[in-house]
């Protein structure tokens, strides 16, 4: 795949959303579609990303819960206008950046392409969540993309969640840039429950300031296939940066995940674990870097994939990465793939727990452990429900 | 000792288990009725934690030869939950951690397998009961948020598993070495919460290595496990002469008898 060469950093910012289109457009015609060759597209199923027969008929359309009130609620072309600088950037070269620049381009350059961008102003706490439903109802393409900065001192937690209905075969391109500044805090929550003919591409890329934490959590709980590209730039000092995932996927289902803790500066902790939970003939993969930059010493990076086969049919990929060039760092990486613990459904068994119950709580609880790190009860309550209606549709599935 | 006591109690006969191959147990008897305490006692690698994961329903076990009957039930013929739901209790050596399964779910989990079909648990009187148990056993309420035994120390895993058993009300519960890794607080919180639970209506059998554990609760019954088998059963005064003796003598008396 070849990347478009950058030249001048001035080149990047974009002013307006006609901009943005542009460099989608000339983004789109640089980049190519995967290739069996192609590292970025390693074990991945390249019949599946294929965007041809989807039109751009999809309709989006928009809920709201909590707090938004407070929030400086922008549309793209005023936003791209006040911050180009800041987001600017992130659209063009960061986001699909792991591979995906062709499909998010194709995405952004549409006609059927929305989205906003919200500003939480200079010491605003909000600890009610700000829930956005994105539902696509299709069949077609559609892309969105949210822009979200986080003013110094400032606190939230944002949940996105994308939905499709039943039957409806949607492709959705969906990007979120946040900027995080000096000593703000946000928590990030990404989830889907897109049809099982659906497909998502879905680039989220991260750059919190100095003393800044950002937490990301990825939830995938459909889709047909799931190519998601997650990166966190890592360059202000004191900057905290945790990203998280979990996805549950069943039959002819591919979740692709893409992730990189790009350590520009030194002294800078980052911590990332993804979980999947693959039943019947369901594939993941998951392919994570660290790159800790020369003179980007003290770098305190962590990355694991932790796979649990519910199946003999499942298959988990697993591509951990360490790429280290500078010194005295404390980076590790791993990643796991196994079935349940008999010894754990014993226990729970010899409590009285039926065996088909057991496993399941084995499983909600390996899922939940990540539910748990979003750190806000009423997201978590939330999403956990979720979690487990979908552990249970898919232990139930008829394959 | 193959006499039947029929319905009120747990009744072991001439039980052989073999694991990989190899014999643990080796025509085993032993009866505990209703309203007793009975402590095995025995040298490790007597076969004792084999004992309890076998009357458990433990997958890895093999059954040779023997039988096992609760109250007149075929109890190796249950499947694991069932025994457990029919009233039997096995309090683990090593608890297991469940990550991600809070002990409040599991616990509600194991109340609920209890219900008949329709029936659904008063969410109020059962967190009532639970904190009420839990504050008698010295465990923090937070506890019941936490994820089953992960990063709890050996003493919490243990009163854990007594706070399992109170809440369950088995008919029959093995403790296996509960006492192992207790300090001396954990180990009278522990027993006492063992104490009050006896009655006439239930019966336990204490597993354990040293007698320590039976200063705490006084058994009506002592056996000594050796080679497999019951080799010694006597009164409470059994357990003193073995914490004197050792289990050397035993061990060689068993060997010559053999």
């Amino acid at each position: 795949m070849t990347m478009p060469a950058v030249l001048d950093p001035d080149s990047l910012v974009i002013r307006s959303l006609p901009e943005c289109r542009a460099a989608a457009e000339e983004r789109f015609n640089l980049a190519s579609w995967p290739t069996r060759n192609d590292q970025e597209w390693r074990f991945a199923d390249l019949r599946r990303n294929s965007v041809d027969g989807f039109a751009a008929s999809a309709v989006l359309s928009t809920g709201r819960q909590g707090p938004w009130d407070a929030v400086e609620i922008l549309d793209l072309d005023t936003a791209l206008l006040r911050h180009g600088e800041r987001f600017g950037p992130a659209i063009e070269e960061s986001l699909g950046s792991l591979g995906a620049a062709r499909h998010l381009a194709w995405g952004l350059k549409s006609e059927n392409f929305r989205g906003e961008c919200w500003v939480i102003g200079e010491d605003q706490r909000l600890d009610v969540p700000l829930q956005l439903d994105v539902r696509a109802a299709g069949p077609g393409h559609a892309a969105w993309l949210s822009l979200v900065l986080v003013r110094r001192g400032a606190s939230a937690v944002i949940w996105e969640h994308l939905s499709s209905a039943v039957g409806d075969a949607v492709y959705l391109v969906n990007g979120t840039v946040v900027v995080v500044e000096e000593g703000a805090e946000v928590k990030l929550v990404g989830s889907q429950e897109l049809s099982a003919s659906s497909k998502l591409v879905n680039c989220v890329h991260v750059i919190p300031g100095a003393n800044a934490k950002v937490r990301d959590v990825r939830v995938n709980l459909g889709a047909e296939w799931v190519r998601q590209e997650v990166s966190a730039s890592l360059g202000a000092k004191g900057a905290d940066c945790e990203l998280f995932g979990l996805s549950l996927a069943g039959a002819g289902e591919e979740i692709d995940q893409r992730t990189l803790q790009a350590h520009v500066s030194g002294g800078i902790h980052s911590n990332l674990l993804y979980k999947n939970a693959l039943f019947a003939d369901a594939r993941s993969i998951f392919s994570g870097l660290i790159r800790v930059d020369s003179g980007a010493h003290q770098t305190d990076a962590f990355q694991s994939c932790r796979n649990l086969l519910l199946s003999e049919e499942a298959e988990a990929n697993a591509m951990p990465g360490l790429e280290i060039n500078a010194d005295q760092v404390r980076c590790s990486h791993g990643s796991t793939c196994g079935q349940i613990d008999p010894e754990e459904v014993f226990y729970l068994r010899a409590r009285g727990i039926p065996e088909a119950a057991a496993r399941h709580l084995v499983t909600l609880g390996f899922a939940n452990e990540i539910i748990g790190r979003i750190g806000n009860d009423s997201v978590e309550e939330r999403l956990s429900a979720r979690v487990e209606a979908r552990l249970l549709a898919l232990r139930d599935q008829k394959v | 000792m193959l006499f039947s006591f029929g319905m009120d109690c747990l009744e072991i006969k001439d039980l052989t288990v073999a694991i990989h191959g190899q014999r643990i147990l080796d025509g085993l008897s032993l009866v505990v009725p209703k309203g007793e305490v009975h402590a095995i006692m025995g040298p490790n690698g007597s076969g004792k934690s084999t004992l309890a994961k076998v009357l458990a329903g433990h997958q890895d076990y093999e059954v040779v030869s023997g039988q096992v009957l609760m109250d007149g039930q075929d109890l190796l013929a249950m499947e694991v939950d069932e025994r457990s739901r029919a009233g039997f209790f096995l309090a683990f050596q090593y608890p297991y951690e469940i990550p991600g399964v809070s002990n409040a779910n599991f616990l509600r989990e194991a109340v609920r397998a209890r219900l008949g079909s329709g029936e659904e648990i008063d969410a109020v009187s059962f967190y009532k009961r639970l904190y009420g148990l839990m504050d008698e056993l010295g465990i923090d309420r937070k506890f019941t948020g936490r994820s089953v035994n992960e990063g709890f120390s050996g003493g919490e895993k243990k009163r854990n598993e007594i706070l399992q058993m109170a809440v369950l009300e088995p008919v029959y519960a093995v403790l296996d070495e509960t006492d192992s890794g207790l300090d001396i607080d954990a180990l009278r919180v522990v027993a006492e919460g063992v104490n009050r639970m006896r009655s006439p209506h239930r019966g336990f059998l204490l597993i354990t290595h040293y007698q320590r554990l039976l200063n705490y609760i006084e058994p009506d019954f002592i056996h000594v496990l050796a080679g497999g088998k019951i080799v010694r059963t006597g009164g409470k005064e059994l357990a003193l002469e073995l914490e004197e003796t050792g289990y050397d003598w035993i061990k060689e008396g068993a060997l010559a008898t053999a």
